[in-house]
């Protein structure tokens, strides 16, 4: 990718690898927080976080099989709410996560 | 084939799920009726010769209806039925054959799409595959639409048969799968209709997508282009005998079906703002689990978990790309089955209601719930063998036999038929399986021997057009007529079907008038009243639907009935079990189907009150056209005098407000369009800046922005001047050289402020329109009432809305005050006159011609409110006096000599002594602790005073004046009225008013009394119970009664047509071809058809071939096919919804004696079509065969 040949931007490359962990937390804990503590629904924040999921993907060449794991989260997340709660906004955006996530790890999928 | 234990596991299987219907119903029971009526399962031979087979509606007025792709099916049925004799055998191998091939299909299916070469482990393999089979017909969304299920039904076994058969076809190229496939089209044409479209639509373009897509990518084949263009040319010509036909319709301006797909009012009205309406019910997380939408859950609900967690489970350790494909086309059908995926998501599929015909979606989550249960399916099937792969032997067993456990225990009131049993809505715990009352199929075969000429109207009257009959068994029917479906006799069974006479009917029936509504049914060719004296179809079995409407009007018990019907002019023909009554209507008052007629009637403007032009009639002389309807001849004209005053455009309870505009919002505030569509709402306002329609303009843009207020507004901020009312105000009323469009698109576009001063803008701006226009005074003070007629419109849409956010919200609190702040200043800006008496005037138009003697008539009705002594007409200086006052005319005539009604004037109605019913007002006081005074207890709370009125006339108007004035705390104006018609006399308001003024102001409201009005109680008090209205003061109260009666002018030829009634018989050869002999033809004559206006009827030169009454195949159905239409320019839209032909014998050769074939052309396309499908249909048949004879070889 082209844009990872430019001085900075390899060079945020090279922090963004050595933080993998950091990262990919920063993710799931931005997707929880989504669906636990902010209500009410933003596609820019939606799809923010998505496509930095995306990136991530690319940039640690991320397994389909860890994407699916996190679906499985969504889901457990999302059945846990389904019981307490029903249908609330908190399942749907559970919910919507996991279509999400589940779309993007079948792309991932197809593309292994 | 190598037959293993599994394939013996399948076919027990397969069995037990064949034979589990047929313990669903004792002998004789069906589970008949619903929208389809499913009486094609009682007796498909009648429903294919008085339904399926011709293209006219067996009931009501016999609108155009299409439903010739049930023939190829319901000839299946018959061919069952003749084997199997039994209904109820019938109904239930149907059903059996649904389930078990359902799971046969999807059983195959899943083995064929997981890749055999992997199949290491053969249990895993059978296991997932008869579990995924089991699924799909136990599953939640499976087993909950089996009810009086409609005929698209059978798309639960043929879409995954379907799909097998071109899943075989894709993977092995062989084109005899195609040609099954084809055949099982045609033989379940209902599927491929119209009427099947959005299941259609949902299902077939997806999954051949998917096929497509796995024969190239998964399977590495090109696809056979030739296959398939012949495939689609094949499938075009055997479904062309209902899709001909169809197209026509499509493409036929006015028709229904062109006016749903093409028309905004079907594209967005009934389509898209019904899919924003119920789009929020529908979760994410339901689909998810293949659970059904907007039902109850329990606690086996929970438990569905496990599916979606077996797929994702599958998705982790899969290295197949088949299921990965079918992962993406489960997301698709996903996405349209729920909608509610993203905001963008929503626009997206929003965006979709612009494509024609679209709107079918609109119901999305069922239509696409077949296509979401089969793709879970396939899904759930491949994602289950992955999973059995990965774990050990002992689970393996343990998952699946939790998996059936599940899928049992769920489906087990399906098994047991309890879900198809169920209680009829509404009904007094009444089931759907009934069982035929062989008292009532004599009641059939008596009236098949009616004859063909004449309607039936079926009592008790439903609302919707529905049926009750009641079962030997307990059980009933509740659905379309089964008089028309198997007897083929056109017949009203629901006040719906009425059409435009349906409020004249329950007028004359609330009146008692029995004469009138002996007329009206002689009118609406109804010879035959069939009474179902049952009462267990009416008040005991049935106490709300389908009689909610009816019974307001009609008797309410079947002892009231009786009653009624004994004060008809009816002769009772026959009486069967002392329950089934059938009466002729007498012959005084019948009209024929066909009926020739030598006056023409015409109104100059649309009939909105039919009562009219039937009180001026007779039986046998109502040839009346309208508005744009002009006739050859006219010999009498009528002029409805226009009471287009202000008394009715400033009603505080408009209903409905047809005169105003109900605009349509698409665009939402937060979409990228929005911006853009501000600009062009301005660029539209400057193009219309000095035509006369600026300020229609305006009011519409003002309800287009109260409407997406109205659908937005609870997401919306409260943007800038943050909760400052005073401030929000302020700049909201500025003049305009402060605000600008740039002020607003500077604002951010989604806040209420942005929104409102747009809004605000609109009534500014027309306000000063008016004031600077030069036109006349009266025009001046026509349109600011115009103006207020849309702030009184609209000012209680805002308050529901904001009350809407709920009651401690700040931004509905704030936002409730600047409204009412907004609409203050609003009136006070228009300065609006007083209104007064003497505004109350008719219009008389010039005549067109001076040859027409012109005279005055008024309805007697409202000549009885119209007392003389306190009323009277008058043109110019003129004061006009009845004619005469016979008892017997409905019409009063008004002297009229010595005043030239043939050119412009205006009527007024002065009123001598106003009506008030205030005179004697003697208001009460009343506390939370009043218990003397009966209708405090409806009150919304008990405070202030209180004043009632038995005089209250129903469908008048009334103004309320007074002055007043109150020093600090506001007060409340309520106006309640008493229903007469219901049986608890409910109470409901009509408007409440919240006033404050601190110097003497005065008030003035026009009030239309409801049609079933009784009495009418005023409460002046606080505006809440805690704040009463101590220091109000209130002065010269009234109430005034405003008379608007009808009034016609009649307009009679000087020179009256010579009279020519020549004799007409016909012969009904079926429902779309009738044989007319006119006799004794001597002139020109209207030829009157009492059925439905079509442009289709058409009339041709009949031959000479003998002909019989009956509903059976027509021998002779070429025979018009080369002739040319007769008097085609002279076939017209008279009486509201008949057709009418100006026949002048002259153009025949000045023939006494001629004879037509009437036809509903619609049907020889139906006959090409049929033509064109049998062939092919014959032709793949003898192919197919062939083809596995030499497979076999």
């Amino acid at each position: 990718m082209k844009i990872f040949k430019n001085k900075y931007s390899s060079h945020a490359l090279t922090i963004a690898k050595q933080n993998k962990t950091a990262v990919l937390l920063f993710i799931v804990l931005c997707v929880i927080g989504d669906i636990f503590f902010i209500s009410g629904s933003s596609d820019i924040r939606t799809f923010g976080f998505l496509g930095l999921t995306i990136v991530s993907i690319l940039i640690y060449k991320l397994a389909s099989k860890l994407l699916f794991q996190f679906c499985l989260i969504l889901l457990i997340i999302m059945f846990w709410e389904f019981i307490f709660t029903g249908t609330s906004e908190v399942t749907e955006k559970a919910a919507v996560w996991f279509f999400l996530f589940f779309a993007t790890g079948i792309i991932r999928q197809w593309k292994e | 084939m190598k037959i293993t234990k599994y394939t013996v596991l399948v076919g027990i299987i397969s069995f037990i799920l064949f034979v589990i219907p047929f313990f669903w119903f004792k002998p004789g029971e069906m589970d008949l009726g619903g929208d389809s009526s499913r009486l094609y399962f009682y007796d498909p031979i009648a429903y294919l010769k008085n339904y399926a087979f011709y293209g006219v509606s067996p009931s009501g007025f016999g609108q155009e209806n299409i439903g010739y792709f049930m023939v190829p099916f319901l000839l299946l049925l018959s061919f069952f039925k003749f084997l199997i004799g039994s209904p109820t055998t019938l109904i239930a191998l149907f059903n059996g054959i649904n389930v078990s091939i359902a799971f046969l299909a999807c059983y195959a299916i899943v083995k064929e799409l997981i890749d055999t070469k992997e199949k290491k482990l053969i249990n895993a393999f059978e296991f997932s595959a008869i579990i995924a089979g089991l699924f799909y017909v136990f599953s939640q969304l499976a087993i909950n639409s089996w009810d009086k299920a409609l005929y698209t039904h059978n798309q639960f076994f043929l879409n995954p048969l379907m799909f097998l058969l071109l899943l075989r076809y894709f993977k092995n190229s062989k084109f005899f799968y195609l040609l099954i496939f084809l055949i099982l089209t045609f033989i379940f044409s209902p599927n491929f209709s119209f009427a099947a479209a959005p299941s259609f639509f949902a299902f077939y373009p997806v999954s051949i997508a998917f096929l497509i897509l796995y024969r190239i990518y998964i399977l590495g084949k090109k696809i056979i282009w030739k296959d398939a263009l012949i495939a689609v040319c094949l499938f075009l010509l055997l479904q062309a005998f209902h899709i001909i036909p169809q197209l026509v319709s499509l493409f036929s301006p006015g028709s229904v079906l062109n006016t749903t797909v093409f028309s905004d009012a079907g594209k967005f009205d009934r389509g898209l703002s019904y899919f924003i309406s119920i789009a929020p019910n529908i979760k994410v997380s339901l689909s998810i689990m293949n659970l059904q939408q907007m039902t109850q859950l329990h606690f086996i609900d929970y438990l569905f978990i496990i599916f979606p967690l077996i797929i994702t489970f599958g998705f982790m350790y899969n290295k197949n790309k088949t299921l990965t494909l079918a992962g993406v086309f489960f997301l698709i059908v996903l996405f349209f089955a729920t909608a509610n995926i993203t905001n963008i998501g929503f626009e997206i599929y929003k965006k979709l209601f612009d494509i024609p015909g679209f709107s079918m979606f609109r119901n999305f989550f069922g239509q696409w719930g077949y296509a979401l249960l089969f793709f879970s399916t396939i899904l759930f099937g491949q994602a289950l063998y992955v999973v059995l792969m990965k774990i050990k032997e002992r689970y393996r067993y343990l998952l699946c036999a939790i998996l059936l456990l599940l899928l049992f225990v769920n489906a087990f009131p399906f098994i047991n038929g309890f879900l198809v049993n169920k209680v009829i809505w509404q009904s007094n715990n009444i089931h759907v399986f009934m069982k035929m009352d062989p008292q009532y199929e004599k009641l059939l075969r008596y009236v098949r021997t009616l004859p063909a000429d004449g309607k039936i109207l079926i009592f008790p009257l439903t609302d919707p057009g529905y049926q009750i009959v009641s079962g030997a068994n307990g059980g009933a029917y509740q659905g379309p007529s089964t008089i028309s479906y198997l007897t083929g006799k056109q017949d009203f069974s629901g006040i719906q079907e009425l059409g435009m006479f349906q409020n004249i009917f329950l007028d004359l029936v609330k009146k008692k008038d029995y004469e009138k509504i002996n007329q009206l049914l002689g009118q609406l060719n109804i010879k035959y009243v069939f009474y179902n004296a049952d009462p267990l179809v009416y008040e005991k079995g049935f106490p709300s639907f389908p009689y909610i409407d009816a019974r307001k009007s009609l008797p309410k018990t079947q002892k009231e009935y009786r009653e009624f019907i004994s004060k008809l002019s009816l002769r009772q023909l026959t009486e069967i079990d002392k329950k089934y009554f059938v009466y002729e209507v007498g012959d005084t008052y019948y009209t024929q189907l066909f009926f020739p007629d030598n006056k023409a009637q015409y109104y100059a403007n649309e009939i909105s009150n039919w009562s009219v032009p039937l009180s001026f009639n007779q039986p046998g002389d109502q040839t009346v056209f309208e508005a744009s309807q002009v006739p050859p001849v006219a010999d009498t004209s009528f002029v409805e005098l226009s009471k287009n005053n202000i008394f009715r455009n400033v009603l505080k309870n408009p209903d409905p407000p047809v005169y105003l505009h109900n605009a349509f919002a698409k665009t939402e505030p937060y979409s990228l369009l929005y911006k853009p569509s501000v600009i062009k709402e301005y660029i539209t306002l400057q193009r219309h800046k000095d035509s006369f329609n600026y300020i229609d303009q305006r009011m519409f843009l003002s309800a287009k922005l109260l409407y997406a207020l109205e659908l937005w507004g609870q997401d919306m901020p409260l943007g800038y001047e943050k909760y400052n009312i005073n401030e929000i105000s302020r700049t909201l009323l500025a003049t305009d050289d402060q605000r600008t469009l740039e002020w607003e698109l500077s604002h951010a576009n989604n806040s209420w402020e942005s929104f409102l001063s747009r809004y605000v803008r609109n009534f500014t701006e027309s306000i000063d329109y008016i004031e600077n226009s030069s036109e006349d005074k009266k025009w001046k003070e026509q349109q600011k009432f115009l103006i207020y007629a849309y702030i009184l419109n609209h000012k209680p849409r805002f308050i529901n809305t904001i009350e809407g956010f709920g009651q401690s919200n700040e931004k509905g609190i704030v936002l409730e005050k600047v409204i009412n702040k907004i609409f203050e200043t609003l009136i006070a800006r228009l300065d609006l006159p007083s209104l007064k008496e003497s505004q109350n005037e008719y219009s008389i138009p010039a005549s067109n011609t001076t040859t027409q003697a012109r005279s005055l008539y008024m309805n007697r009705n409202d000549y009885k409110q119209f007392s003389p002594e306190n009323f009277t007409l008058t043109i110019g200086e003129k004061e006009l006096f009845p004619d005469s006052v016979q008892d017997e005319e409905s019409w009063i005539k008004y002297d009229t000599s010595g005043i030239d009604l043939s050119k412009e004037a205006a009527l007024e109605i002065i009123t001598k002594k106003p009506k008030d019913l205030m005179e004697k007002a003697d208001f009460i006081s009343i506390s939370p602790f009043t218990n003397n005074v009966k209708e405090a207890t409806s009150l919304e709370w008990r405070n202030g005073l209180f004043w009632k009125t038995k005089e209250w006339q129903p469908s008048s108007y009334y103004v309320l004046s007074f002055e007043y004035i109150n020093n600090s705390t506001p007060f409340s104006l309520r106006f309640y009225e008493e229903d007469a018609v219901s049986n608890t006399k409910d109470t409901k308001i009509l408007f409440i008013d919240h006033l404050n003024s601190k110097v003497w102001t005065k008030y003035q409201a026009v009030i239309r009394s409801d049609k079933d009005a009784d009495a009418a109680f005023v409460q002046i008090g606080g505006d809440t119970v805690e704040s009463p209205a101590s220091a109000l003061k209130i002065k010269n109260i009234s109430l005034v009664y405003i008379p608007q009666p009808n009034i016609v002018l009649k307009e009679d030829n000087t020179a009256p047509s010579d009279i020519h009634t020549p004799t007409i018989s016909f012969i009904k050869i079926n429902s779309t071809k009738y044989k007319i002999t006119v006799t004794n033809s001597h002139g020109p004559f209207y030829l009157v058809f009492n059925q439905l206006f079509n442009s289709r009827w058409k009339l041709f030169a009949a031959s000479n071939s003998l002909r019989e009454n009956g509903n059976g195949f027509d021998k002779h159905f070429l025979e018009t096919f080369n002739e040319k239409p007769l008097f085609e320019s002279s076939h017209h839209f008279v009486n509201g919804n008949e057709n009418a032909w100006y026949i002048d014998p002259k153009e025949l050769g000045n023939k006494t004696s001629y004879s037509f074939i009437l036809e509903m052309t619609t049907q020889r396309y139906f006959y090409i079509g049929l033509i064109i499908s049998v062939t092919v249909f014959i032709g793949l048949l003898f192919y197919s065969i062939y083809r596995l004879f030499r497979h076999e070889k």
